[in-house]
């Protein structure tokens, strides 16, 4: 379950490979090996997550995207995300900084 | 991300285009690298020939201007007695990559994937030949261990088919499909 106090940040060992060229990162989770394809929001929202608070990864997926979707709508998008790549193991919660 | 730069940058790529919602999906896993088929038969109708048989080569660079000193004496010959059986074969003519003129390209083309079986019947039945005596000597010419001999087909022959051919690693498969 997405929190907004929770801080997120990537898994340990993590491999990321960007195409930029074709808008897609690729991801490697060695510790339950799988390889996945994130598209280039998904792959935006894995950026963010470097041990910032969900209400943070809210604040600037919204702001990024602020002429497409409205606030609730991008914390819809980003609720759904953030637990995808946790179920995933691509990120997880992190001890918050500060 | 290891920097500012690159988050900027995919920034830019999601305040670039239309918005699409995250995704995140497991890579199919998809060899070709083994997949292996037949082109059909009969192959649709067409003026072009259907197969190219491509051989590459070095030849040894002592032996070049001998080599291609022979190929200027003899390959129109080889050319005129291939014709000459009417069997859909072709000999196409020996080609020097340049700059370097030791890889050498020997094409030969096929109207039919039978014409290969009877030129080569052809061939086994005629030593006598001066055709086979002419390849005999070309291909003494080739000592080079890493020769290529590849299959070029027409590609409108395999509509349809290289899809339905790939290949998939079953080991990869049960990853894929642990979800």
């Amino acid at each position: 379950m997405f929190s907004q106090r929770a801080c997120y940040a990537k898994t340990r060992n993590l491999r990321m490979r960007p195409v930029p060229e074709m808008g897609i990162c690729f991801v490697f989770t060695p510790a339950k090996p799988k390889l996945y394809t994130l598209n280039t929001s998904a792959w935006f929202v894995l950026a963010l997550c470097d041990g910032r608070r969900g209400r943070e990864l809210v604040d600037a997926y919204a702001e990024e995207i602020a002429p497409h979707l409205s606030r609730d709508q991008a914390l819809a998008e980003i609720r759904n995300a953030v637990q995808d790549l946790e179920l995933k193991g691509i990120i997880a919660r992190v001890e918050c900084r500060g | 991300m290891k920097n500012r730069n690159e988050l900027d940058a995919i920034k830019r790529l999601v305040s670039g285009g239309t918005h699409v919602p995250p995704s995140i999906e497991v890579l199919k896993s998809e060899l070709r690298s083994d997949f292996v088929f037949e082109p059909p038969f009969p192959m649709p109708p067409s003026s072009l020939v259907y197969f190219i048989v491509k051989w590459s080569y070095h030849i040894r660079y002592t032996h070049l201007d001998e080599f291609h000193g022979f190929l200027k004496d003899i390959e129109e010959q080889i050319v005129a007695d291939v014709k000459d059986l009417k069997l859909g074969a072709s000999y196409d003519g020996t080609y020097a990559e340049l700059p370097s003129g030791t890889l050498h390209l020997t094409l030969w083309s096929y109207k039919t994937p039978a014409a290969i079986d009877q030129f080569k019947h052809y061939l086994s039945s005629k030593p006598k030949s001066a055709l086979y005596k002419n390849l005999t000597k070309l291909a003494s010419f080739i000592d080079d261990p890493t020769i290529g001999m590849n299959r070029l087909v027409r590609a409108s022959a395999l509509a349809g088919i290289v899809t339905s051919a790939r290949k998939s690693d079953p080991i990869l498969d049960i990853f894929a499909a642990n979800k």
